[in-house]
């Protein structure tokens, strides 16, 4: 099967074609969008509760973590489409590319109510466009994963 | 006359303080249907510098019993943890280690 990522030496070579970039560039724009809108389930699955049996500490920990997380998601949403178009990227690009490929797969997983159990995507499926683009996303992921810990 | 004074046995807020800071704090991963399996194992590996077989055991103890004690400390710590873990997207809580 075709390597979409491929490590070397302490880079990874990135072997995408232009619709697979596109796709990037668009699902993080999105995801910025909703990160700024900052409602909904799906981006509450962003933020869990860090102590979900008491509510003090933690509205203390979300006032601590929140606006930085946001700030992290937004810088790396800017890395990603700075660097989509590029034929390597370095290891930390890589981390960043990851973090938000999967931040918007949980936003669209979320939103698509996925479960371990689902088969695979069908076009009478009433979300089919939305279940392509998580199973795209999924893959991409998956591949660059594999890359990555061969960097470790 | 003067009563006598009453002795009064203060408590001993060392003892208290000294178990409430030393009682240990769990960080732990809860399963969810969106994170992939080699994600997760990358991200053990990552942040807690777990080898590849423990980081796979950690993340196989989410998948199949729900949830897993991936790291442990003082308040702080865990705190710091926990945010990293939600920065890669996974969902972690912490508590006491009762």
């Amino acid at each position: 099967m075709f390597a979409m990522f491929k490590a070397s030496d302490d880079e990874i070579k990135v072997r995408l074609d232009e619709n697979l970039r596109a796709l990037l560039t668009k699902v993080s724009e999105e995801l910025r969008e909703m990160l700024l809108v900052d409602e909904g389930e799906q981006i509450t699955r962003l933020y869990p509760p860090a102590y979900p049996d008491d509510e003090k500490l933690q509205s203390e920990f979300q006032e601590m973590v929140h606006d930085q997380l946001l700030m992290q998601r937004l810088d790396g949403i800017d890395q990603l489409q700075a660097s989509v178009n590029d034929e390597t990227i370095s290891i930390e690009l890589a981390d960043t590319w990851m973090n938000i490929i999967n931040q918007a797969r949980l936003v669209l997983g979320t939103q698509l109510d996925v479960s371990e159990s689902d088969g695979p995507v069908t076009e009478d499926d009433p979300d089919f466009q939305g279940q392509v683009v998580y199973k795209v996303l999924s893959h991409i992921l998956e591949d660059l994963t594999a890359a990555r810990t061969r960097l470790l | 006359m003067t009563a006598p004074l009453e002795v009064v046995q203060e408590p001993d807020l060392d003892i208290e303080v000294v178990t409430e800071k030393d009682t240990p704090w769990i960080v732990l991963v809860w399963n969810d249907p969106i994170n992939l399996m080699s994600y997760v194992t990358l991200v053990f590996q990552k942040l807690f510098g777990y080898s590849k077989e423990k980081a796979t055991e950690l993340m196989l103890d989410v998948h199949h019993k729900g949830r897993a004690v991936v790291s442990n400390g003082a308040r702080e710590k865990c705190e710091a943890d926990v945010a990293r873990l939600h920065e890669h997207g996974l969902w972690a809580t912490m508590q006491k280690d009762d």
